[in-house]
C-alpha cells in the first residue's frame, strides 16, 4: 500500500484497458437487450409497463432482487460499516422480512391487479378507497419522493466508480455519472418493462455473484477465515460494538429500520408493479423463498466482510470524519479493496475478476435506476397526466408522455448529483446509504393503507388521505430540520438518532389514519367484501 | 404436506412461525443484541456478527417452513 495506490495497482495488474473493454461490452449488451425488448413488445400501455403480466420465475425473482439491491448494497452499506463499524450489520436482518413480503403482500396485490387490470399502486389504492383522487395523488407523490433520491444514488455510484477506475482523468465523476444515466435512460425508453426485466436478469446475476466473490476474495487475501477474523478482532472496541463510533446505530434504531425499511422498500412503485407483472401467485411464492435465503447470504458473507476488512486495512480518520487517505470517499471502500486484493490473489485472472466486480457495481446501480425510472413514468402518466391533465388522451399519447417523463427524471437526477458534487457539504446528498434510508422513509408512508387494504379493511377514504399526508409531512420535517437547516432542532435530531425516520412517520401516519377513520364515513360493505374476495381468490 | 393440513392447524402453525420470526428479529437486530454487545469473540468471530448470522438462520428457517406448509400452492 503505497501513496500512489490505486494507480500503481492498476498498472501492475495490467488493468488499464480490461475494465474499459468489459464495461463497454456490458453497456452495449444492455442496449441490445433494450432493442430486443422493443422488437418483442406490443404497443399497449399494459405491455410497456407490465410486460404483458407474464413474467416467469427466473425473471421475476432476479428483477425483484436486482431492484431491491442497488448501489447502496455494493457501495453505500459497506461505506457505512467502514465508517461506523459493525452496528449497521444488523441491517441484514431486514432481508428475510423483505423476502417474505414478496409472497405475503405480493400475491394479494397480484390477484387483485390481474382481475381488475391495475398498473400502478395508485390504481389499486385509489380504487379500494372509493375511487379517491386524493389517495391517488398522494400515492404518486410518495412514489416520486422515493424514486428521485433512489435514482440520484445510482447515478452518484456511477461517478464514484469512474473516479476510482480512472484516477488521473479530469471530470471522471461527471463522465461516469453521465454515461450511467444515458445508457439506462435509453434502454428503459425503448423497451419498457420487458427490457428492464431482461437486463435485470443479467444485472441481478452479476450483482449476486459479485457480492459473494468480493467477500471470498477479501477473506482469502486476509489469511483465510481464521486470519480474517483475527485481524477484524483487533479493531478498536467501538468499531465492533453498538452504537458505533458516531453513536448512530442503536439496536432500537436498527430494529425500526429492519421492520419498516424492509416493508417500505417492498411496496415502492417499482416492486409493486413487479407483483402485477408476475405470471402467477406461485411465481411470487417461489421468488419469496429464493429472495429470503439468497440475498442475506450474499450480504452477510459477501459485502459485509469486505467492509470490515476495509476498516482493518484502511482505517478511517474518524476524528476528522474522513476516510483513509487512499480512499477518496467512505462509499468507495469496496472498490478500493477489490483493486488492492484481487489482482494479488488471482494473478493473471485478477484484472478480469476485478473488471467483473466493477461491472457488478454498475449492474447494481443500473438495475435499480432503470426500475425506478420506469415505475416513475407509469405513476406520473397514469396517476397524474391521465387522470387530471388530459383524461381523454390516447394510449399513444400517454406512451410518449411516459417516455418524456423518463428523460426529464434522468436529467433532473443527474442535475442533483452534479449539485451535490459542487456542494460537498450539502447533507442530503452526502452518503448513499443515508439517502437510501430517507427515500425508504417516504415509501413507508403507504404501509398503513396497504396493510389496511390487504388485511384489515377498516379504514376510510378520509382516514387514508389524512394518514398519508401526516406521515409524509413528518418525514419531510425530520429531513428538513436534521439535514438541510444548519441548526438542527435538537428534539428531532435526537428522535432521528433514536428511531428510524420511516418508523416515526409511519407511527404518526397510523395514529392519524385510525383516528380519522373512526369518525368518518365507512366504505360500503359490498365494496370491501368484493375486494376481500379478490385478494384471496384462487388463480 | 400442502393441501393436507386442516385450516385450524395451518393457522396455528402460521401464528407460531410469525412469532418466532419476529422474536428472531427482536433478538438479532433489536435490543437482544445488547446481550452480546461488548462481549469477546464467539467462535473467533466478533460477537455481534456471530449473533446476527445465527438469528438470520432462525428467520430463514421460518420462511422455509412457511413455504412448505402455510403458503398455499394453488
Amino acid at each position: 500500500m503505497t501513496g500512489d495506490f490505486p494507480a500503481v495497482c492498476l498498472a501492475a495488474a495490467g488493468m488499464q484497458t480490461i475494465p474499459i473493454v468489459m464495461l463497454a461490452c456490458y453497456m452495449l449488451m444492455l442496449l441490445v437487450l433494450g432493442y430486443i425488448g422493443f422488437r418483442r413488445s406490443k404497443t399497449t400501455e399494459e405491455d410497456y409497463y407490465l410486460a404483458g403480466r407474464g413474467q416467469r420465475l427466473i425473471v421475476t425473482v432476479l428483477t425483484i432482487m436486482a431492484t431491491m439491491f442497488s448501489s447502496a448494497a455494493m457501495l453505500g452499506i459497506p461505506g457505512l460499516i467502514y465508517k461506523d463499524g459493525i452496528g449497521f450489520l444488523l441491517f441484514a436482518m431486514n432481508l428475510p422480512l423483505s423476502g417474505a413480503a414478496v409472497y405475503v403482500l405480493g400475491s394479494r396485490i397480484w390477484r387483485a391487479g390481474r382481475k381488475r387490470g391495475y398498473v400502478t399502486p395508485g390504481d389499486m389504492l385509489s380504487d379500494y378507497y372509493g375511487g379517491s383522487r386524493g389517495v391517488r395523488i398522494l400515492a404518486a407523490v410518495t412514489g416520486f419522493l422515493y424514486v428521485i433520491p433512489y435514482i440520484v444514488m445510482q447515478i452518484k455510484a456511477g461517478g464514484h466508480l469512474a473516479q476510482v477506475l480512472f484516477p488521473g482523468t479530469e471530470n471522471a465523476f461527471q463522465i461516469g455519472a453521465t454515461a450511467l444515466s444515458i445508457v439506462t435512460m435509453l434502454y428503459v425508453l425503448i423497451g419498457g418493462m420487458r427490457s428492464v426485466a431482461w437486463t435485470d436478469v443479467i444485472q441481478g446475476s452479476l450483482l449476486l455473484s459479485g457480492m459473494l466473490i468480493a467477500g471470498i476474495a477479501t477473506v482469502t487475501a486476509m489469511g483465510g477465515i481464521g486470519g480474517f477474523f483475527e485481524k477484524v478482532n483487533t479493531l478498536p472496541e467501538e468499531a465492533l460494538t453498538l452504537p458505533g463510533p458516531s453513536n448512530a446505530w442503536s439496536p432500537w434504531k436498527m430494529l425500526t429500520i429492519c421492520l419498516f425499511a424492509s416493508l417500505g422498500t417492498m411496496i415502492q412503485p417499482g416492486q409493486w408493479m413487479r407483483y402485477y407483472s408476475a405470471h402467477s401467485a406461485n411465481t411470487l411464492r417461489r421468488s419469496s423463498l429464493i429472495f429470503s435465503i439468497v440475498l442475506p447470504i450474499c450480504f452477510l458473507f459477501g459485502v459485509m466482510l469486505v467492509a470490515l476488512g476495509g476498516r482493518v486495512l484502511f482505517p478511517p480518520d474518524l476524528a476528522a470524519d474522513q476516510p483513509h487517505e487512499l480512499v477518496k470517499s467512505f462509499d468507495q471502500i469496496l472498490v478500493v479493496m477489490m483493486k488492492e486484493h484481487i489482482p494479488q490473489l488471482l494473478g493473471a485472472l485478477g484484472p478480469f475478476v476485478v473488471s467483473l466486480l466493477f461491472v457488478a457495481i454498475l449492474a447494481a446501480s443500473m438495475s435499480t435506476a432503470d426500475s425506478n425510472l420506469h415505475s416513475l413514468s407509469a405513476v406520473l402518466t397514469r396517476d397524474i397526466y391521465d387522470r387530471f391533465i388530459r383524461p381523454k388522451s390516447s394510449e399513444r399519447e400517454r406512451a410518449w408522455v411516459g417516455r418524456s417523463i423518463i428523460v426529464v427524471a434522468t436529467f433532473l437526477a443527474l442535475g442533483l448529483v452534479q449539485f451535490g458534487e459542487r456542494n460537498p457539504d450539502f447533507e442530503p446528498l452526502k452518503l448513499i446509504a443515508e439517502m437510501m434510508l430517507f427515500a425508504i422513509a417516504f415509501s413507508c408512508q403507504l404501509l398503513p393503507v396497504t396493510f389496511d387494504m390487504l388485511f384489515f379493511r377498516r379504514g376510510t377514504k378520509a382516514g387514508a388521505i389524512a394518514g398519508i399526508s401526516a406521515g409524509l409531512l413528518t418525514v419531510l420535517a425530520v429531513l428538513i430540520f436534521t439535514k438541510i437547516v444548519g441548526e438542527p432542532v435538537s428534539g428531532l435530531a435526537n428522535l432521528s438518532r433514536l428511531l428510524d425516520t420511516g418508523f416515526t412517520g409511519c407511527a404518526v401516519n397510523a395514529i392519524v389514519f385510525v383516528a380519522v377513520s373512526a369518525v368518518t364515513k365507512k366504505l360500503p360493505t359490498n365494496h370491501v367484501e368484493t375486494f376481500a374476495r379478490d385478494f384471496e381468490s384462487d388463480e | 404436506m400442502i393441501g393436507q393440513m386442516e385450516p385450524a392447524r395451518r393457522k396455528r402453525l402460521a401464528t407460531i412461525l410469525i412469532i418466532v420470526f419476529f422474536a428472531a428479529m427482536l433478538m438479532g437486530a433489536g435490543p437482544g443484541a445488547f446481550l452480546v454487545n461488548g462481549k469477546g469473540p464467539i467462535l473467533g468471530m466478533p460477537a455481534i456478527y456471530a449473533w446476527v448470522v445465527s438469528w438470520f438462520f432462525v428467520q430463514a428457517s421460518m420462511v422455509v417452513i412457511a413455504y412448505f406448509t402455510v403458503w398455499k400452492k394453488r
